[in-house]
């Protein structure tokens, strides 16, 4: 079996120009087919996710593990999809998350253009400083920065949930990586036409890097969406939750055991679907990437 | 040029100043004739809005914001904020007091009290509730004892809650453990739950005391009600932790013994419970807010569990005594807060005191004796069959350190009861924790 | 870089521009910076500072009764059991999940990266428990990993005759539990990255080396894994970060048990400083994690360059 591994636009789905042999075919479809049975296996977990979403709470707790969701009943997505607070949470989550990816890709990316483009002194220290706050866990810092919003009367704001992360060490660090991957002549011949730094930055660096944008988009996106410690102390106002915390809350485990589930499982596909179409119409950003003709070293 | 140069600086200007704008704009104004009230107890505002009348609901939220609700509607001058925790709400409530910004009422574990009370984020009550018209005096002796610290209320007590143990009398039967009148035999002291416990596994297969060993209830609170049940406290004289103590290290082995032959029950208690609940499993160890839940079971036609009886936890020892806790409305306003602030909180403390009744149909036991002295209280279902659990409640201990004690216990507890340390190294590392928590004090 | 007569042109023609640009250069650099940096001081930076400051102190979490206690938080840290059995938890944790997420993700991006049908789906199906939060996972795997014959998992080795395994109440097999649910959680976006590695990967390489000859294996070995360099020391190190900050999954799934055997660094800090209330304690725990990452990362970085430099 040949592992051919060419860059192809999943769009056009074609096959190769060359034909392969009857022999190389039926290893292909075996291969594919082992391939399919194993992705069904381990997307069980989701499965019986979603079946759960759509049983009756006492069919749950008789039966924790059935894959059927009969009866079928629709109750848990009603109650999400008909409280009335969990728009606003929606609205909330989405704003936050839009905005600190927005945000966050225009001054990384800044950022990210001066450490692989502008020579000046200090460079590496300063690199080594912005990548100390990849290491540092986020509850360590946690009642520092809430103090910090609570003496600026920010918290239950949305400028509270965005601001964290919003200069992430990691998008600096993917940022500077894959601008240094971009071939300095295409710089220079601009510089050459007059340009002058924002420029070569807007029109020449940023357009390439639609892989690791469409990349750092989806992350964050998804990253803020899925924040829960920061929103369950700085949001506590009922209206300024956003989708994760709202729906913790609204399917609480009172008592010691598991409870609600059907509505958490509901809760968490309804929660789950922005992000995924979001993921869709990025994801073919990444994969049908620029290619660069001459950037290997 | 300069423009240009300029622009990247602008654009970022631009956006925080949007993002700051904008997040103002999404801010909530306080106001001052209002009530912060934080809870845990789940979040269902958009259920029951405009609901002021309880009917005879059952659900935990449903009566904490219609009491809410009520509360508002007659009171405009002073409507009540809820906002709800993810429970215990230690995190928010923490947060918050580090800001200088908690809530005007908070619910609480009263076992955690002492801790912040200590601290000065709590406020002394007494002499608010003599005023409001609630009677400290009608307070079950060990829930007073629960809210109170260095001679001052701290809390206005909601519920007395425990371990219980919940039957299936038709496995009972099979037992022979079932009698003319249809009621359990309760066994009394160790040999007779012995003999109970060899009749259940001999008709049923099961355990007579279905548990579970990842849970909290499954471990320290099985062991704290064996240790008090033989009188034994793990509190000594001074108030300091007292958990590797012959008498503890001896109800750990009670409790391992029990465990071997089968009396105890062992593995996930979600799964112990949903046997349960399918006929498998005769009787278990669960809270008082599972009987709400299972009594609905029972109503269905379809269900396996059919007779359903909830008598106090086992008495496996010299007396009986059984885990319990409390939850309380406490004021974090702090030792100086403003008293006219304090009054109003307290007011909506009268309130929910007058409707305790209410909440108990919830499945959690009153803290008031003349609501435990009611008919309608003792007519609510399954609490005739296990009242009185209250007065011998055996509460976590209510020091300084007890905000570790819950998770310390069950660790230390769990890894006895899977073999992974010897009883006596389990209570001594337990003690250990317990301390070295006590010295950061 | 490939040398030319033009390029030895533009070379000589560059060096002229930029001499025009040093001056300038500091100065551009800090316009492009400042917005970065005035957040990361005031919300990373700042925050560290005084987070090591807290941890200078005996410091509640409530805010009262703070006292200064130099590095005596620190020294507890060293004699502290529960936290060097949170670093080897930790520690095992990361060496389950790292290699397993990064050769998963690579196998997973190798095989979606041709055109074959449903390419797209697939890639969907593996990044769709990414959009999944952390409370749903840990729920979603309680049921995967129960511990009798009616868990997911355990049925399926049912059928191979292997016995129930109570997964979250043994010892042995706890931790790797977190490692799988971690595994199925965020192996597509390892994916992703890796994919959008072969994805630069130029079409004249491979049919280049296809025109030598090279069969499939060779050419993932020699042609394939080499390039994808930069991608994989940049998923690995990430990885490893990530795994050492594992929180949320032990919260949800085992709370650190069974008996404590999956408790981790950061779901300590957590416990000491919320569910304890001791900040300053926690914060010396968060400085010696700190400090373990840079340690870690440094020496990554060193040994990626050596690799590099070797090829």
């Amino acid at each position: 079996m040949s592992a051919v591994v060419r860059p192809v636009d999943p769009a056009q789905g074609s096959r190769d120009g060359r034909s392969p042999r009857r022999r190389v075919d039926l290893r292909r479809v075996l291969f594919f087919a082992i391939f399919g049975a194993v992705t069904f296996l381990w997307m069980l977990p989701a499965i019986w996710s979603l079946a759960a979403s759509f049983r009756h709470e006492s069919d749950i707790q008789r039966d924790l593990i059935g894959l059927i969701p009969l009866p079928f009943t629709l109750e848990h997505y009603e109650r999400i999809l008909g409280d009335g607070l969990v728009s606003r949470w929606f609205v909330n989550s989405f704003a936050v998350a839009a905005l600190r990816t927005a945000v966050q890709i225009l001054i990384c990316s800044l950022a990210a253009f001066a450490f692989a483009r502008i020579p000046f002194r200090g460079k590496r220290p300063l690199f080594i400083l912005v990548l100390l706050g990849l290491m540092l866990p986020f509850e360590a810092i946690l009642i520092p920065v809430y103090l910090l919003f609570a003496d600026l009367h920010l918290h239950n704001t949305w400028a509270a949930l965005v601001a964290p992360d919003i200069a992430s060490p990691l998008a600096l660090f993917l940022l500077t990586q894959f601008f240094q991957e971009i071939p300095k002549e295409l710089d220079e011949a601009a510089y050459m036409d007059g340009a002058s730094r924002l420029t070569v930055y807007r029109r020449v660096v940023m357009p390439l890097a639609t892989p690791v944008l469409a990349t750092l988009v989806i992350f964050t996106f998804l990253g803020t969406w899925n924040e829960y410690l920061w929103p369950l102390v700085s949001a506590t106002d009922r209206d300024a939750m956003t989708v994760t915390i709202g729906l913790r809350k609204l399917a609480e485990t009172f008592g010691h055991q598991v409870r609600d589930l059907g509505l958490k499982m509901a809760g968490a596909w309804v929660g789950g679907i922005p992000i995924l179409i979001f993921y869709l119409i990025f994801q073919r950003r990444i994969v049908s990437g620029i290619r660069l003709t001459s950037g290997f070293k | 040029m300069k423009i240009r140069r300029a622009l990247p600086r602008f654009v970022a200007a631009a956006a925080l100043t949007s993002v700051v704008a904008a997040g103002a704009a999404q801010s909530v104004a306080a106001q001052t004739s209002e009530l912060d009230l934080w809870r845990f107890f789940n979040e269902c505002t958009s259920q029951f809005e405009g609901v002021t009348e309880l009917g005879d609901t059952t659900d935990v939220c449903a009566v904490q914001q219609i009491l809410a609700n009520a509360w508002n509607a007659e009171h405009p001058e002073l409507q009540v904020k809820t906002t709800s925790l993810v429970r215990p709400g230690i995190v928010e409530l923490n947060a918050a007091l580090a800001a200088g910004t908690p809530p005007d009422i908070m619910s609480l574990h009263a076992f955690r009290i002492p801790t912040y009370a200590s601290k000065g984020a709590l406020t002394p009550l007494t002499s608010y509730l003599a005023e409001a018209g609630i009677d400290v005096d009608d307070l079950l002796g060990p829930v007073r004892d629960a809210v109170t610290y260095n001679g001052e209320v701290y809390a206005v007590p909601i519920d007395v809650h425990g371990a219980l143990w919940h039957i299936n009398l038709d496995l009972w039967e099979k037992a022979g453990l079932v009698d003319e009148s249809g009621n359990p035999k309760i066994p009394v002291g160790l040999e007779e739950f012995k003999a109970a416990c060899k009749a259940v596994l001999d008709a049923t297969g099961s355990p007579i005391l279905g548990s579970g060993d990842d849970d909290v209830l499954g471990t320290a609170w099985v062991w704290a009600s064996l240790l008090a049940q033989n009188g034994g406290s793990p509190v000594d004289a001074d108030g300091m932790p007292n958990v590797s103590t012959p008498e503890a290290l001896a109800a750990l082995n009670t409790f391992l013994q029990l465990r071997a032959d089968g009396c105890i029950g062992s593995g996930e208690i979600a799964k112990t419970y949903e046997s349960f609940v399918n006929g498998d499993v005769a009787s278990v160890a669960a809270g008082t807010w599972q009987v709400n839940e299972w009594d609905k079971q029972v109503a269905d036609p379809a269900a396996a569990l059919k007779r359903y009886y909830v008598a106090p936890f086992p008495q496996i020892g010299d007396q009986p005594a059984s885990w319990g806790g409390s939850h309380t409305w406490v004021v974090p306003l702090g030792a100086n807060a403003d008293p006219e602030q304090v009054k109003a909180a307290v007011q909506y403390l009268k309130h929910a005191w007058d409707h305790n009744l209410d909440w108990t149909r919830t499945g959690h036991a009153t803290v008031r004796q003349s609501v435990a002295d009611s008919p309608e209280y003792q007519a609510l279902p399954h609490h005739s069959e296990y009242l009185g659990f209250g007065e011998h409640a055996a509460y976590n201990p209510s020091t300084m350190w007890s905000v570790g004690y819950d998770q310390i216990m069950h660790e230390e507890l769990q890894a006895a009861l899977l073999g992974q340390k010897s009883a006596e190294q389990a209570l001594s590392d337990a003690q250990a924790r317990l301390v070295d928590i006590a010295s950061f004090q | 870089m490939a040398t030319t007569a033009r390029s030895a042109w533009v070379v000589g023609a560059r060096t002229a521009i930029l001499r025009r640009r040093i001056g300038r250069d500091t100065v551009t650099a800090a316009l492009f910076l400042a917005p970065f940096l005035v957040f990361y001081v005031l919300l990373k930076l700042w925050p560290i500072v005084y987070g090591f400051w807290i941890s200078l102190h005996q410091w509640e979490t409530i805010g009262t009764g703070i006292r200064f206690v130099g590095l005596q938080n620190y020294s507890r840290v060293i004699g502290d059991r529960l936290f060097w059995e949170a670093v080897t938890h930790t520690l095992l944790f990361a060496a389950l999940a790292t290699p397993a997420l990064i050769g998963l993700g690579l196998g997973l991006a190798v095989i979606l990266n041709r055109a074959m049908f449903g390419a797209g789906a697939y890639r969907t199906l593996y990044y769709l428990p990414s959009v999944l939060s952390t409370a749903v996972i840990g729920l979603i795997f309680l049921a995967v990993l129960r511990g009798d014959e009616t868990g997911l998992l355990n049925r399926l080795l049912s059928s191979f005759g292997i016995g129930p395994i109570p997964f979250l109440l043994d010892s042995t097999t706890a931790m790797p539990s977190i490692a799988l649910a971690a595994l199925w959680w965020t192996v597509g976006f390892n994916m992703l990255i890796l994919l959008a590695g072969l994805q630069n990967i130029p079409e004249e390489v491979s049919d280049a080396a296809r025109v030598d000859g090279a069969n499939g294996r060779q050419h993932f070995w020699h042609i394939t894994l080499p390039l994808l360099r930069r991608p994989l020391m940049l998923v690995t190190i990430l990885q490893i970060i990530a795994c050492f900050q594992v929180f949320g999954l032990i919260d949800v799934m085992t709370k650190g048990g069974p008996g404590g055997q999956t408790r981790s660094i950061v779901y300590y800090i957590f416990e000491r400083a919320f569910g304890q209330g001791q900040l300053g304690y926690a914060s010396a725990i968060a400085f010696f994690l700190f400090a373990i990452l840079f340690v870690l990362s440094i020496t990554q970085l060193k040994l990626f360059r050596r690799v590099e430099d070797a090829v």
